[in-house]
């Protein structure tokens, strides 16, 4: 998994290429952690991202829980197999997420 | 045909030979790329909850098969740590909310994913052990 952030005042992108299993959500959610004082718009790429696991819903709902007191959160580009994902755990109802 | 069992030692770095194996197999049996991702994810939560949890001693072996019953992608997992049935496990309500505190999806996905899955507390090889039994259909 790679990660690549790009900060714009505020709003934070944050485009991830690769596997978010097990291993590797403990280190995004260090990036997380580490990035995200006073941005105001966490905006995650997931353009190349082949595969989440359970793992990384956690980071996610982690994330979104903090950025619900400091502003607002999005994942974009999810494909249509991480899309089944997060219909299927109800991610879509509570988390902004664009298939894409 | 049911295979033997596989018996590899239950530790972190052992996890992704492990899967490579299971996914080679069930792409041989003709899973759907989409169903690929879906099989990954309940395997995963299972084989990482018993490497993380199922022990506490030295000795950790953790014992998988999967095998093809008519268009049904059929997976075993066994251990020998301490009575557990991970169905029981506390799961997320539906629909999430942000303020549940992260954690309780991995069952809740393998429920989802998988047509079928069993438990059993068993003799499997001269001891008791832990059974888990999925069942994906193929296409």
């Amino acid at each position: 998994m790679e990660i690549k952030k790009f900060l714009n005042e505020s709003k934070l992108t944050m485009k991830i290429s690769g596997r978010i299993d097990t291993n590797t959500s403990v280190q995004l959610n260090k990036e997380i952690k580490g990035s995200i004082e006073g941005v105001s718009n966490l905006i995650f790429d997931l353009d190349d991202v082949t595969y989440i696991s359970s793992a990384a819903l956690r980071v996610f709902l982690s994330a979104g829980n903090i950025m619900k007191q400091q502003g607002k959160m999005s994942i974009i580009n999810a494909n249509s197999d991480l899309m089944d994902v997060f219909n299927v755990t109800g991610f879509t109802e509570i988390i902004d997420i664009h298939e894409k | 045909m049911e295979s033997p069992w596989k018996r590899y030692e239950a530790v972190p770095e052992n996890y992704n030979a492990i899967r490579d194996d299971m996914i080679e197999s069930a792409k041989k049996a003709g899973v759907s790329t989409a169903k690929l991702v879906k099989l990954e994810l309940g395997f995963e939560e299972i084989v990482v909850n018993v490497i993380n949890y199922a022990y506490d001693s030295i000795r950790r072996p953790i014992l998988i098969k999967w095998y093809i019953v008519g268009n049904r992608f059929k997976i075993e997992v066994a251990d020998y740590g301490k009575k557990y049935n991970p169905l029981n496990a506390p799961q997320r309500a539906y629909p999430p909310t942000l303020n549940q505190s992260p954690g309780g999806y991995g069952v809740f996905l393998v429920k989802k994913i998988f047509s079928s899955v069993t438990y059993e507390y068993e003799e499997i090889e001269g001891s008791p052990a832990n059974h888990l039994m999925m069942e994906l259909t193929i296409k």
